[in-house]
């Protein structure tokens, strides 16, 4: 690591979300953020350092707030940050919104950090009509203006060469309406637009919120999706990786598999257990088969599809749309539309999930939006096995579990809204424009996701499969097992031996369905185990987040509401299916 | 057929409507905005009175108002919109 410098200045980079602020922070630092298109995916910070001119500067990138007078998580955390103070900020302002976007402007320079203004989007702003006399609005703000492409790089030097002419405005603390009064008579001075007719992309924005259209537009892009989901991941599978694993990986398997035969221990824990001599990916369970199969080749593929298309309706403007579509049914259980980012963010994996979660604006709805993405929304890689395990039972028993799982979401929702005390605040959300997204920018972004299953699920996956083994050759596992048989054999129609899976997925529930694929179970008792392991405890990785976000007792509400509702689909599901007691 | 106010008598609230209950494509004056968290929220999505706006949609079940302020689409919950009052305003009326 490079050693710090003395003299490091501190930077901060402020503006409205969605303004091309993270796209600015990583062409000045040279390290990739995450930028997207929808309000809210930039809360939590990155910081980055950029050396210049034999100065070094920390650049923090400031959660995109439309006020420092906070109304969510994120507003409160960018208001933290102002209000630390810095050597300098750079306000990224969206040309195309100059008025709206002034309002952050003058909140941030009233607190008097030397400050230069970006003039983001000032192409797009041209394509609008909208003409921005940026003399004069440096003029009447009193600090350096600069025209930038944040997308194209162009006016980002421009910016680094003017930071020394970054000035402090003696502004004093103005009232909201003294705020907009100045902001009414700058726009006035610096701003002229002409009137364009309606474009196309004007009508399909139109078009995406309507009564009708958008719910035709809506299933569209939701079938679309699953589509491309589907056929990007099959393809990796069947045409790439199960090949290279049968013609490369297993062979050199079975050749350790004889090396090591001599010592049946390391055996079972490098291969796992031969089935007629050879060895099954999916249920031999070592180290270097299943250990290594089901995340990279049963779950991998479907992650990457996955967050390719999440990531691509992110960029494209569409998710908000999505806020609109769904806010009366979201409003039913609590929520407002707006939370349909997190539930979609959580089928990728919930501890993302979760974090979004912040941008909803009271605790209550946290707490119901966090603990019914943890209870019922099924991670990707839970869904690959779901898919890939239960899907070869039958299409019938891949929809009873999703349903079942979509059922619990409303059925919870719904009872903790009714219960919990409290209200819930209504959608106030800005629709960005659609955009073309840029091709580097969604590889980047993909390349963010993937990095983090690869560094946070692969090991753990490993360790899962290692412990698995370890609980069978102690004995351990009997234990459990006949000190949870009153539940699973008793309430779920299970054999006892499901317990051991359950259990597994404390740490990974992909491993856990591909250990439930193992016991012989009929379809019927699978989707049942599966259900109760995608309902109950959440995996350790989302466990930790929930801690952080809720708390110790909420995080404990949350936990028993999982575990009583676990149990009570897992019980329903069996009346339903009307499984024969096991005994 | 919804009254439509001249420019100048934009601010007479005698003549003001719902923001739920304007029309779709139909321009107006906002005349009177929510008190407290909400307003706040509008405002600092530029939502305030004197402020023109477009209403594009409303959906179903009592589902989110969409309007176009300053070129820009904000949507805005059902029981909000209630309480945001508007004056239709004519075509050619741009506001502050």
């Amino acid at each position: 690591m490079a050693t710090e410098p003395p003299l490091t200045k501190t930077l901060l980079l402020i503006g409205n979300p969605n303004v091309g602020k993270s796209v600015i922070f990583s062409r000045l630092t040279g390290v990739r953020a995450l930028s997207s298109n929808y309000p809210g995916t930039t809360v939590g910070f990155m910081e980055g350092w950029l050396r210049y001119d034999s100065e070094v500067y920390r650049i923090i990138d400031v959660p995109g707030a439309y006020t420092l007078d906070p109304t969510n998580e994120a507003e409160h955390v960018a208001r933290r940050m102002i209000d630390e103070g810095a050597d300098l900020a750079i306000i990224v302002l969206d040309a195309t919104a100059l008025e709206r976007n002034l309002y952050l402007a003058f909140q941030a320079m009233e607190r008097g950090i030397p400050t230069i203004v970006a003039l983001n989007m000032i192409d797009e702003a041209r394509h609008r009509g909208i003409s921005i006399n940026v003399e004069k609005l440096e003029e009447l703000l009193g600090v350096p203006v600069v025209p930038t492409v944040a997308l194209s790089g162009q006016g980002i030097n421009q910016i680094i060469a003017r930071i020394p002419e970054a000035k402090k405005c003696n502004l004093p603390t103005l009232t909201s309406e003294e705020r907009w009064k100045r902001i009414g008579s700058i726009i006035e001075q610096t701003q002229k637009v002409v009137h364009r007719h309606h474009t196309l992309r004007d009508t399909l924005e139109d078009l995406s919120v309507h009564p009708i259209w958008g719910g035709i537009i809506g299933i569209f892009v939701i079938s679309i999706s699953f589509y491309v989901i589907r056929l990007i991941g099959e393809g990796l599978i069947n045409l790439l990786l199960d090949p290279l694993v049968e013609r490369v990986w297993i062979p050199l398997l079975m050749k350790l598999s004889s090396l090591v035969a001599g010592w049946p221990l390391v055996h079972q824990l490098l291969i796992g257990t031969l089935f007629n001599g050879a060895i099954d990916m999916e249920q031999s369970f070592g180290l270097l088969s299943t250990g290594l199969y089901v995340p990279v080749v049963m779950v991998l593929p479907y992650v990457l599809s996955f967050y390719l298309a999440l990531s691509f309706l992110e960029d494209v403007g569409y998710l908000p749309r999505f806020a609109v579509l769904f806010d009366a049914l979201f409003h039913r259980l609590g929520l407002h539309g707006y939370a349909v980012v997190p539930a979609l963010l959580g089928l990728g994996c919930n501890v993302p999930g979760i974090l979004a979660t912040r941008v909803l604006e009271s605790d209550r709805e946290r707490f119901i939006a966090a603990t019914l993405i943890s209870v019922a929304i099924p991670c990707a890689g839970l869904q690959a096995m779901i898919v890939g395990v239960i899907g070869h039972l039958g299409i019938q028993y891949v929809l009873i579990t999703y349903g079942v799982l979509f059922l619990a979401w409303v059925v919870i929702g719904r009872i903790l809204h009714l219960f919990m005390p409290g209200y819930s605040p209504e959608l106030i959300v800005e629709i960005p424009p659609y955009r073309v997204p840029s091709a580097r920018d969604l590889l980047y972004k993909l390349w963010f996701r993937l990095k983090g299953f690869f560094i946070e699920a692969i090991p753990l996956v490993m360790v899962g499969v290692f412990l698995v083994n370890l609980l069978y050759m102690t004995g351990f596992i009997n234990v459990i097992t006949q000190l949870l048989k009153p539940i699973f054999t008793g309430l779920l129609g299970l054999p006892a031996e499901a317990a051991g899976p359950i259990i597994m997925g404390l740490l990974r529930k992909d491993v856990a369905v591909g250990m439930l694929a193992t016991l012989n179970m009929t379809p019927q008792q699978l989707v049942i185990a599966t259900v109760t392991l995608a309902m109950t405890f959440p995996c350790i990785a989302t466990f930790i987040v929930l801690w952080k976000e809720l708390g110790g007792k909420k995080l404990a509400a949350s936990l028993a509401i999982m575990i009583l509702s676990a149990l009570t689909a897992g019980t329903l599901l069996r009346l339903a299916l009307n499984v024969a007691i096991i005994s | 057929m919804q009254h439509v106010a001249n420019c100048e008598d934009g601010m007479n609230q005698t003549l003001s409507l719902n923001l739920k209950d304007l029309e779709n494509g139909i321009r107006a004056q906002i005349v009177q905005m929510p008190l407290g968290e909400s307003r706040r929220r509008l405002e600092a999505l530029g939502l305030r009175e004197g402020k023109i706006i477009e209403k594009i949609s409303g959906m179903p079940f009592h589902g989110p108002i969409t309007i176009i302020v300053d070129g820009r689409q904000i949507a805005i919950g059902w029981r909000i919109s209630s309480r945001v009052m508007v004056v239709p305003v004519k075509e050619n009326c741009h506001g502050n």
